[in-house]
C-alpha cells in the first residue's frame, strides 16, 4: 500500500502498540484485541474483523470467538472473517450459526508417507540416520525435521554436521540449520536464504503451522511436540514432550507437498498412528490456567460464566473447560480480593484486569508500593515475562554456571534476576558484556521495553514507584511484596531436600538451577515444573509469618491439611497472638 | 501370637500358605511375624512412592470445602455438570501424560499413562519373590559346598583308618585313590560277589551328595567310633553315645 508502518498500518502486540489515529488496518495478536474487548466490549472500533489461524485453537481464539459471536448478534454491521485449515472448516461454520462458507483451494503436491516397521529405542538417532539416507539416496530437495527444543535441535544439528563431513565429497554438502522461537532473527533468516548443498531444518513445531520454508520437499517426523500442560488438581502448568495429534501428523506431512510431490518419513509405525494418536490436538484452553481469562471475561461483563458459550473442540470432547479449572481461577482470583465471593468483579478486580499479566503478577505489583519496593518488583516481573535470561550452552556449562554465580543472590532466584538486570542497564545494554556472562541479550532488551510499559501502566493508576531503605531491608521487602502475589507458590521444608507444597501435601524439589541451597525452611516459586521429577523453578526464601499476614484466609490453619506445614505454621500463629496479649 | 484371620487378609505375602488357622506351626510363625516386622519398617523405593503420591494428586477431585468450588457452585453450578451451553460437556480435566527428558523412544515404547497402584504392587511382590528364590538358591549351593568337603575328609578318614585295620579295599575310599581290582583267573569264582558290589558301588557313587556323607559318616561311628567333627576316636559305642553331641555337623555347631 506504499504507506508508513505506523500510519495507515500498524501493528499491536503484547507490549508494544505501533499504531496512530490514522490507522485504517491493523494488525494483532489475538490476546491484544480480547484486551481491548475490556474496554471496548462491542468492539465499536472496528467494521471488519479477521480471525485468522483460528484452527490453531490458542487460549484467546477461542475465548474472543465466543465474544464475537455474541457481539455479532448485537451488532448487524460488523463483518466476520474466520480462517482456518480446512480440517475444521465445519465446526467453525456450525458455531457461528451456519455462516457462509468460502473456501480457498491451495495449491499442494501429493506427499508419500512411509512409517518405520518397527518402533524407535532413540527416535533423535532414529531422525539422523533418517536425514543422512534420504540425503544419501534421495534426489535434490530440501528436509525439514521436527524435533522438540532447544537443546535437542543443538545437538542434533551438530552431529548431522559432523557426520556430512564424511558424506560431502561423495553427495555434496548438508547444511543443517536449527530453528525455534528462541533463536535470534539473523540465525531465522538463515532458513530463508539460498545455501550451497541440501538444508536441513531442524525445528519446533513453528515450522507446523506458522512458519513456511520454501523447497523443502521431505519431512522427517519423529510425532512428538513440547506441549502445554495444566491439571487443576495438582495446579500444575508446565511444558512436556508428548506425541502429537492425527491431525498434526498430517500438518507436518503436508509441509514436503508446498513445492513439488514430496516424502514424508514418520518414525512411528502405522498401528501407533492409527491406534495411539489422538485425532486433535486439545485446544488450549484445556492445558492452561484460566485465573487472567476469566478476570477478563468477567471485566468485559460476561456474567454468567457457567453459561459462556465456548466453542466446542474439534472432534468429540465436548465443550471444553473443565470445571475444576474454572474453581482454580475463581478461587485465586477470591483470593487477591479480585472476585467477592459471589464471583462478581471487585474495583480491585477491575484495576488488575487492566494489566497485561497473569493476576499473580499484577497483584505483587499492585502491593509493592506499599513495601516501597515498586522499581525492584517492576524489574522482577518484567525478567519473568520474558524467555530465560540466562544460557546455558552444553558444550560450556561450567564456565556459563560460574558467570551465573556472580549474579547470585543468597536470599534466592528473584533477586537473582534483579542483581542481573541492575548489571546489564550498569553496563550500557551491552550485547557482547552479555555474551561474556552467558546471558541472552535479545531476551534482557525485551525485559526492559516491558519494564517501561509496566511502569507506566503503574503510573497511570495512581500507584506510584518509590523506594527507600537499606539493602537488607529492601531484599526482604522484595520477596515479600512477590509473595503477596505468589502465596499460592510455596513449599515448605520436609526431610533430605524434599519439599512439601504447603496446601496440597505434594512433594517437590529444588530445581538444580537455583542458587537455594536446599537449607531454608520456607521458599516460594515461580513454576511447578513436571519432568522425570516435580520441581519447583526460580525459588526464593521466604518468612512463613508472611503468609500468615498477606494471606489470612488462605492460610486459615482448619483451611490446611494435616502437614508439617500446618504444624510450623500454627506455632507461629500461636507465638504471635501470645505477643498481641 | 493369637492369629486373627482378618489379619490374614491384609498380609499378601502369606496367602501362598494356605493353612488352617489352628495348625500353624512355630516356624510359620515365625516368618509371619518377621514379615510383619519387615514390613513396618520397608520404605517404598522413591520412584514408586513419587508415582503413588502423584497417582493421588491427580485423581483426588477438588473439595467442596475449596472456596472455588463454592464459587462456583454460587453460579449455579453442580456437581457432576459440566460448564457450557451442551449437554456433552466434560467434567473431567485432560490427564497429564508424563515422560523424562531423558527418555528419548518412539512413540509407542513409552510408558505414558501412570501405572496404577495395583499394577505397581504386583511387580513389587515379583521383585520380593524374586530375593527370595535367589537366596534359597545361594543358601542351597553353600550348604553342597559344605556337604562336599565333608565328604572328602570322611573318605579319606575312611582310608586310613581301613588301613590301620589291614583292610585294602573300601568303596568309600577317595575314589582316586581307590585300587581297581584286578581280574585274575583265581578271583574268578568271587567275581559274581564282586559284580555285585561294584553294582553297589555304582549306586554309591550315584548317589546325591548329603546321601554319600550320611552312609560314610554312619560306616566310620559304627566300626571306629569315630566322628568327623569332634575329631576323635571314642573308645566304644557307649562312650560315642554319652560324649558326641550327635551324627550330623549341625550337632557341632555351638
Amino acid at each position: 500500500m506504499d504507506v508508513e508502518l505506523g500510519e495507515e498500518v500498524g501493528y499491536s502486540i503484547r507490549f508494544e502498540e505501533c499504531t496512530s489515529d490514522k490507522t485504517l488496518l491493523k494488525y494483532m495478536t489475538d490476546g491484544m484485541l480480547l484486551r481491548e474487548a475490556m474496554t471496548d466490549p462491542l468492539l465499536s472500533r472496528y467494521s471488519a474483523i479477521i480471525l485468522d489461524e483460528a484452527h490453531d485453537r490458542t487460549l484467546a481464539t477461542d475465548i474472543l470467538m465466543g465474544l464475537i459471536k455474541g457481539i455479532c448478534r448485537k451488532r448487524r454491521d460488523l463483518k466476520v472473517v474466520v480462517m482456518s485449515a480446512t480440517l475444521d472448516a465445519e465446526k467453525f461454520q456450525k458455531y457461528f450459526d451456519n455462516a457462509p462458507l468460502m473456501s480457498v483451494p491451495g495449491r499442494t503436491f501429493p506427499v508419500e508417507i512411509y512409517y518405520t516397521k518397527q518402533v524407535e529405542k532413540d527416535y533423535v538417532e532414529a531422525a539422523v540416520k533418517t536425514v543422512l539416507q534420504i540425503h544419501k539416496k534421495e534426489p535434490p530437495g530440501d528436509i525439514l525435521l521436527f524435533l522438540t527444543g532447544e537443546d535437542e535441535i543443538e545437538e542434533t544439528c551438530k552431529n548431522l554436521r559432523i557426520s556430512s563431513v564424511e558424506l560431502e565429497k561423495q553427495y555434496g554438502p548438508l547444511v543443517p540449520l536449527p530453528l525455534y522461537s528462541n533463536l535470534s532473527p539473523l540465525e531465522q533468516a538463515k532458513i530463508f536464504q539460498n545455501c550451497n548443498g541440501r538444508k536441513v531444518v531442524a525445528s519446533t513445531n513453528i515450522a507446523e503451522t506458522s512458519l513456511t520454508i520454501d523447497g523443502i520437499v521431505y519431512v522427517v517426523d519423529p510425532g512428538f511436540s513440547k506441549q502445554k500442560v495444566y491439571h487443576p488438581r495438582m495446579r500444575v502448568e508446565s511444558l512436556l514432550v508428548s506425541p502429537i495429534s492425527k491431525a498434526s501428523a498430517q500438518q507436518r506431512s503436508g509441509r514436503a507437498g508446498r513445492t513439488r510431490p514430496g516424502k514424508c518419513y514418520r518414525l512411528y509405525t502405522e498401528k501407533v498412528f492409527q491406534e495411539e494418536l489422538e485425532e486433535q490436538t486439545y485446544p488450549e484452553i484445556l492445558k492452561s490456567n484460566i485465573a487472567s481469562v476469566v478476570l477478563q471475561l468477567k471485566k468485559i461483563g460476561v456474567e454468567n460464566l457457567i453459561k459462556f458459550d465456548f466453542m466446542d473442540p474439534p472432534g468429540t470432547l465436548g465443550p471444553n473447560l473443565a470445571p475444576e479449572t474454572m474453581m482454580r481461577a475463581l478461587e485465586m482470583l477470591f483470593y487477591f480480593g479480585a472476585f467477592d465471593s459471589q464471583g462478581n468483579l471487585t474495583e480491585y478486580g477491575s484495576l488488575m484486569a487492566d494489566f497485561p499479566l497473569d493476576p499473580q503478577f499484577s497483584h505483587a505489583l499492585m502491593v509493592s508500593p506499599k513495601f516501597n519496593c515498586a522499581e525492584e518488583v517492576l524489574t522482577i516481573v518484567a525478567v519473568l515475562n520474558v524467555p530465560p535470561v540466562f544460557v546455558r550452552p552444553k558444550n560450556n556449562q561450567r564456565k556459563a554456571d560460574a558467570a551465573k554465580s556472580r549474579f547470585e543472590h543468597e536470599h534466592g532466584d528473584h533477586l537473582t534476576l534483579l542483581n542481573v538486570y541492575n548489571s546489564y542497564i550498569e553496563n550500557d545494554c551491552n550485547p557482547k558484556w552479555c555474551f561474556d556472562n552467558f546471558l541472552n541479550a535479545r531476551n534482557l532488551k525485551q525485559a526492559v521495553n516491558i519494564r517501561s510499559q509496566l511502569k507506566r501502566y503503574l503510573s497511570k493508576h495512581g500507584l506510584g514507584s518509590n523506594n527507600a531503605g537499606n539493602y537488607e531491608q529492601l531484599s526482604r521487602n522484595v520477596r515479600k511484596a512477590l509473595c503477596a502475589g505468589f502465596y499460592m507458590h510455596v513449599a515448605h521444608a520436609g526431610k533430605a531436600g524434599v519439599y512439601t507444597i504447603a496446601k496440597d501435601d505434594l512433594k517437590v524439589v529444588l530445581h538444580p538451577s537455583t542458587c537455594l541451597k536446599g537449607k531454608d525452611d520456607w521458599v516460594m516459586y515461580h513454576e511447578f515444573v513436571l519432568t522425570s521429577k516435580q520441581y519447583i523453578r526460580t525459588c526464593s526464601k521466604i518468612e512463613p509469618s508472611w503468609l500468615l499476614e498477606l494471606a489470612p484466609s488462605y492460610y486459615s490453619l482448619n483451611n490446611i491439611p494435616d502437614s508439617d506445614a500446618k504444624r510450623a505454621l500454627s506455632k507461629i500463629s500461636k507465638k504471635k497472638n501470645s505477643k498481641r496479649k | 501370637m493369637k492369629r486373627d484371620h482378618s489379619d490374614d487378609e491384609d498380609d499378601y505375602m502369606n496367602f501362598v500358605v494356605e493353612e488352617q488357622p489352628t495348625e500353624v506351626s512355630y516356624q510359620q510363625k515365625r516368618i509371619k511375624q518377621l514379615n510383619q516386622q519387615q514390613q513396618k519398617g520397608y520404605n517404598k523405593p522413591k520412584e514408586l512412592q513419587r508415582r503413588e503420591d502423584l497417582d493421588v494428586a491427580l485423581s483426588t477431585e477438588i473439595s467442596s470445602e475449596n472456596k472455588g468450588f463454592q464459587m462456583l457452585q454460587k453460579m449455579g453450578y453442580k456437581k457432576g455438570q459440566g460448564l457450557g451451553n451442551t449437554k456433552d460437556a466434560i467434567t473431567e480435566p485432560i490427564q497429564i501424560t508424563l515422560s523424562s527428558a531423558k527418555d528419548k523412544s518412539g512413540i509407542g515404547n513409552r510408558e505414558y499413562k501412570f501405572e496404577t497402584v495395583k499394577e505397581k504392587n504386583l511387580k513389587e511382590a515379583k521383585f520380593k519373590d524374586g530375593t527370595k528364590t535367589f537366596l534359597n538358591d545361594r543358601q542351597k549351593l553353600y550348604k553342597e559346598k559344605i556337604h562336599e568337603a565333608d565328604l572328602k575328609k570322611l573318605r579319606l578318614s575312611c582310608m586310613t583308618m581301613d588301613e590301620q585295620n589291614a583292610i585294602t579295599s573300601n568303596e568309600f575310599w577317595p575314589t582316586d585313590l581307590q585300587k581297581k581290582p584286578v581280574r585274575t583267573l583265581g578271583q574268578y569264582n568271587t567275581e559274581i560277589v564282586e559284580e555285585d558290589e561294584e553294582k553297589d558301588e555304582e549306586s554309591f557313587e550315584s548317589k546325591p551328595v548329603d546321601e554319600k556323607v550320611e552312609i560314610v559318616n554312619s560306616y566310620l561311628r559304627e566300626k571306629y567310633f569315630y566322628c568327623l567333627w569332634c575329631g576323635c576316636v571314642y573308645k566304644d559305642e557307649a562312650d560315642l553315645e554319652r560324649n558326641c553331641p550327635g551324627d550330623e555337623r549341625e550337632d557341632h555347631d555351638e
